[in-house]
């Protein structure tokens, strides 16, 4: 890998973050909204009693914050420069705690069961079409997958609330909703863990049986068009053993699309986590989404898109990076 | 008829070893490769593709073969099949391989799986991607010897792997490189090593120089000749190029059509080629000095595999056809010290030869 | 020699033919027949449904709510006091506009882009080409959920189409520039610019007729693109709330926990139309590839 490979990356990283940075900054201006007007106008509309000092305090930090007062470039080089330091302002709904502390407490949730769930759809859905391929599956499995991949087609949350009726409203064996027990309070312990564990497996099960059949399906292809290859025919007239062609040359030469696969997919991956996460009141990134829509809670809004935006640019940086181990042919050689 | 295969392929190797000089060491012993009457299919929706049909071979200790013909003629087919690493649609539908009296078509998995590397080894046909892009070459070298019964420490590899690569004029870093960083020749030369690693008696090259350049082919068909010389395998290669053939081997098969229609010494295959076929694919190949002064090209396309003519499946394309060739399929028999199928050199009558009389058998 | 270059050079063949042709094989396209079929039960559902109710019956507190279905309400009636079927009948169609107009949308600016950059390259190629690629890799959503709270006041349908639409460009100029870059090199391009044709003609008259099962197949996996994303964006509550489709039927699922509350009535048939709708635009997609890649058609 070359320096000048990876600069470039980094570059285009820097660059995916300035975007969304100024995205954030610019569209709801354009449409010259005030969202702290906003808010007021809807805490009013539901009767509620806005006490002057905290409306004093939210107008305060956020004039302070944002400097109202200054020309918008200098707005705007304040507020790449709050981006920059992860400072995502003040939450109008629950003022004074910051955006910052609020994703920081969702943030664990979210990528656990987002991590938990591809790992599980990836490793199958790999394993199980390389077997495929490989004439080694049973007929079972050769059946339901292609089904799988249809499903792939249908939103995840969606098949979330399917298997919420199933499983948690008729037959209730996993709870309805949240990320642990209400009357549980979040401990490191086993029995909290088991808690979390049990409110996880549905979410996880919904995202695992969308993107298990794209897995499997891509993998079978993929090693397909491996067994064709040359090295496979010369491993076999090296007399080696079943199994190290299957894991050695033709797997292990199959997982490499399947791994770009993984870093193209991943925005649509955590599009659809969030929703999952709305569907089964998941304490994750995605709840607070959704607290902060219904609540006008601009500064939260944009720090979690801004947020996941940068997540997934950075771990698309980091699979990037480390493809070169996995592929002795990519140098990043510039021409 | 069953009885008298084998009889027959003895019979074959026996004058064509008188034929021959002295690489010749053990003409009366037993052969080390006997194909006999041996049928390749490719099954498919319209019917049986008959690549390989009735193919009888006998080859020596030592002895080095080359198979010619144009492409689709079954010489990769028949290559791979001694290999037993067909693969669906094609399958051996009859007839017996038999590597130092064993035969290969009756071993179970594992021991076909063994006697690969072991007893017959192959160089494949493109050196680019027959190596795996993703391990060292050591260690893919290493796998095939671990996956015959071979446990030692990696220092005691890396040494053995040193020799190997060495004899085939590689510098020892090459262990550690990656397939990409390899040229074609060095490729092709890895593959030579792979194939000597454990001194099998068969090594099968099918078309090892395809994709190299002139220089390196004559380098890597040098160094499979010194490889041969050193190790005392038996060698079958298949190829196209005339001039290597002729450097490398001792004696010659052409096929047409999935038939052996000539089987002669290299030198006298040059001199004068008996069948119609192989007169005319000399003549379209350079000649040894490289003039390509003769270049002919041999009017018509080959037969469909798929329903071949009654008859001579040349007679078609023959210029020197007779009217009974479309009728009455030659057989592969003796004249002259060497093997022709073609009714010009046998009276179709008597199935006698027509000119000297040794063999009695028929196909 | 001079036959089989000839045989290259050679045009495609008259459309008339190829048309037959073409409608022949769709025939013996089993996942496309599927696909529209699937889609055809959904007109027919939304044909049925216009047929036994009356749009009023889909506003709010137009009847008594959370009433499991009857012979009066086939589909029962929401929280809100909307007859069920009634909302699907007016919300099914909007939802397909959606998808239709941003997958319009994005096919026309993809198309353009596509063969722009694509057929002329230089500096335009490598603007659209960084483009792309840089903003394939952000997730669509979270960019849509920002330029849908940008927009004032309430949403309309086709405010919401329009800001679907946004990205909705992105996969068709990948898509189609790739096969531009391809079928530039064939022959009959090649004749074509020799005979002097001018750039646009050549698109136009050459390039679009022989691309069009891919930009077809393209259209079709971009309003599948287009839904999901107007599904996403309303149901996080980014949605016209004043209109009945089918991703604000599942906001107000989510808002007032119809699943726990037993109201199985309400949530399914939105989820049961969105899976035929994607299992139909899927299949018809994979159908359309098989039609665009001839080497994955079957035998003919």
């Amino acid at each position: 890998m070359t320096l000048d490979y990876l600069l470039k990356r980094i570059f285009q990283f820097i660059l995916i973050a300035f975007l969304a940075a100024t995205i954030n900054f610019f569209f709801p201006r354009m449409s010259g909204q005030d969202p702290i007007q906003q808010k007021l106008m809807l805490l009013q509309s539901q009767g509620v009693n806005v006490s002057s000092e905290e409306v004093a305090g939210l107008i305060e930090t956020y004039n302070a914050k944002f400097g109202l007062d200054q020309p918008l470039w200098r707005q705007y080089i304040n507020y790449l420069g709050n981006m920059a330091r992860f400072d995502f302002g003040v939450s109008i709904s629950n003022y004074p705690t910051t955006v910052a502390t609020m994703l920081k407490r969702a943030i664990p949730w979210t990528v656990g069961l987002l991590l938990t769930a591809t790992l599980i759809s990836f490793a199958i859905g790999t394993i199980v079409g390389a077997l495929m391929a490989w004439g080694k599956a049973p007929f079972w499995v050769r059946t339901i997958f292609p089904a799988f991949f249809t499903f792939s087609a249908v939103p995840f949350y969606l098949m979330g609330i399917i298997l919420l009726y199933i499983f948690a409203f008729q037959w209730p064996i996993f709870p309805l909703f949240g990320g642990y027990s209400t009357q549980r309070i979040p401990e490191v312990s086993w029995g909290f863990a088991m808690d979390v564990l049990r409110h996880t497996i549905l979410p996880a099960f919904s995202i695992v049986l969308a993107q298990i059949g794209f897995w499997a399906l891509g993998m079978r292809s993929m090693m397909v068009t491996v067994q064709g290859e040359d090295y496979i025919l010369q491993a076999e007239a090296k007399g080696l053993k079943d199994s190290r062609i299957f894991y050695r040359y033709a797997m292990r030469n199959a997982i490499l699309p399947q791994i770009t696969g993984l870093a193209l997919s991943l925005g649509t991956t955590i599009s659809g986590a969030i929703l999952v996460e709305i569907v089964f009141s998941y304490p994750g990134v995605g709840s607070v989404l959704l607290q902060a829509v219904r609540g006008f809670d601009w500064f939260v809004i944009q720090g979690v898109v801004f947020l996941v935006i940068l997540s997934v640019a950075f771990t698309m940086l980091v699979i990037d990076l480390i493809y070169p181990l996995l592929d002795p042919r990519i140098h990043y050689r510039t021409e | 008829m069953g009885q008298s295969t084998p009889e027959k392929a003895r019979l074959m190797a026996h004058s064509l070893s008188q034929s021959k000089s002295n690489r010749f060491q053990s003409s009366n012993a037993e052969p080390l490769l006997e194909i006999r009457d041996l049928h390749v299919h490719y099954e498919t929706a319209d019917g049986a593709v008959k690549a390989v049909s009735g193919v009888n071979l006998a080859l020596y200790e030592g002895e080095r073969l080359a198979l010619v013909g144009e492409s689709g003629c079954g010489k990769t087919t028949l290559a791979l099949a001694i290999m037993r690493l067909l693969k669906p649609p094609a399958r051996i539908v009859q007839g017996e391989i038999l590597l130092a009296g064993r035969d290969l078509l009756k071993l179970n998995e594992e021991e076909m799986r063994l006697a690969r590397l072991q007893d017959v080894a192959l160089v494949t046909q493109s050196a680019m991607n027959a190596l795996n892009p993703v391990m060292r070459i050591e260690d893919q070298i290493i796998d095939g010897l671990e996956d015959h019964g071979y446990e030692e420490t990696k220092t005691t590899f890396r040494k053995r792997i040193q020799s190997l690569l060495e004899h085939v004029g590689l510098k020892a870093n090459v262990a550690r490189m990656f397939p990409h960083e390899l040229s074609g020749g060095m490729k092709q030369r890895v593959g030579m090593a792979t194939a000597t690693a454990l001194n099998p008696k068969l090594i099968v090259a099918d078309e090892p120089t395809s994709a190299l350049d002139v220089v390196v082919q004559r380098q890597v068909m040098t160094t499979l000749g010194r490889l041969q010389k050193e190790t005392g395998a038996s060698v079958i290669l298949v190829g196209h190029d005339m001039g290597l053939i002729a450097q490398f081997a001792d004696k010659v098969g052409v096929m047409y059509a999935g038939k052996l229609v000539e089987l002669s010494p290299i030198e006298r295959i040059v001199e004068k080629p008996l069948h119609p076929y192989a007169d005319l694919l000399l003549q379209s190949v350079p000649t040894l000095d490289g003039k390509r002064d003769r270049l002919v090209s041999i009017p018509g396309m080959p037969p469909r595999l798929i329903d071949l003519p009654t008859g001579c499946y040349f007679a078609p394309r023959c210029p020197s056809a007779m009217s009974h060739c479309t009728n009455v399929t030659p057989t592969l028999q003796p004249h002259d010290g060497r093997y022709v199928a073609c009714h010009l050199y046998h009276d179709i009558n008597t199935g006698e030869p027509s000119t000297t009389a040794t063999a009695e058998v028929k196909a | 020699m001079a036959i089989q270059s000839t045989a290259i050079l050679e045009a495609p063949p008259p459309s008339a033919n190829r048309l037959r042709d073409t409608l022949l094989y769709f025939r013996r396209n089993h996942a496309l027949i599927a696909g529209c079929a699937l889609l055809l039960l959904i007109v027919l559902f939304v044909v049925v449904g216009s047929i036994v109710t009356d749009p009023d019956d889909a506003r709010p507190l137009a009847f008594r709510p959370s009433q499991p279905p009857s012979a009066e309400h086939w589909l029962g009636t929401d929280r809100l006091g909307k007859d069920i079927l009634a909302v699907m009948t007016e919300g099914t169609p909007q939802t397909i506009r959606i998808g239709v107009t941003a997958g319009t949308i994005g096919v026309l600016i993809g198309t353009i882009l596509a063969f722009f950059s694509g057929y002329y390259g230089g500096i335009f190629d490598t603007i659209t080409r960084s483009a792309v690629d840089i903003l394939r890799t952000v997730p669509a959503l979270l960019v849509l959920i920002i330029i849908a709270i940008s927009v004032p006041g309430d949403m309309s349908v086709l405010e919401m189409s329009l800001i679907v639409a946004a990205l909705a460009w992105l996969g068709p100029t990948r898509v189609l520039r790739a096969q531009v870059l391809v079928i530039r090199q064939q022959p009959y391009v090649e004749m074509a610019r020799f005979s002097g044709l001018s750039g646009p003609e050549i698109i136009i008259r050459e390039m679009i007729p022989n691309l069009m099962p891919f930009i077809v197949a393209v259209y079709i996996t971009s309003i599948s693109g287009a839904v999901l994303a107007s599904l996403g964006l309303e149901a996080i509550g980014l949605g016209p709330f004043e209109a009945n489709t089918l991703g604000m039927t599942i906001y107000w699922n989510i808002w007032y926990a119809s699943l726990i509350n037993g109201w199985w009535w309400w949530w399914s048939p939105p989820i049961a139309v969105i899976v035929l709708l994607f299992v139909g635009l899927f299949l018809i997609s994979q159908g359309l590839d098989e039609w665009a890649n001839p080497r994955l058609r079957k035998r003919v």
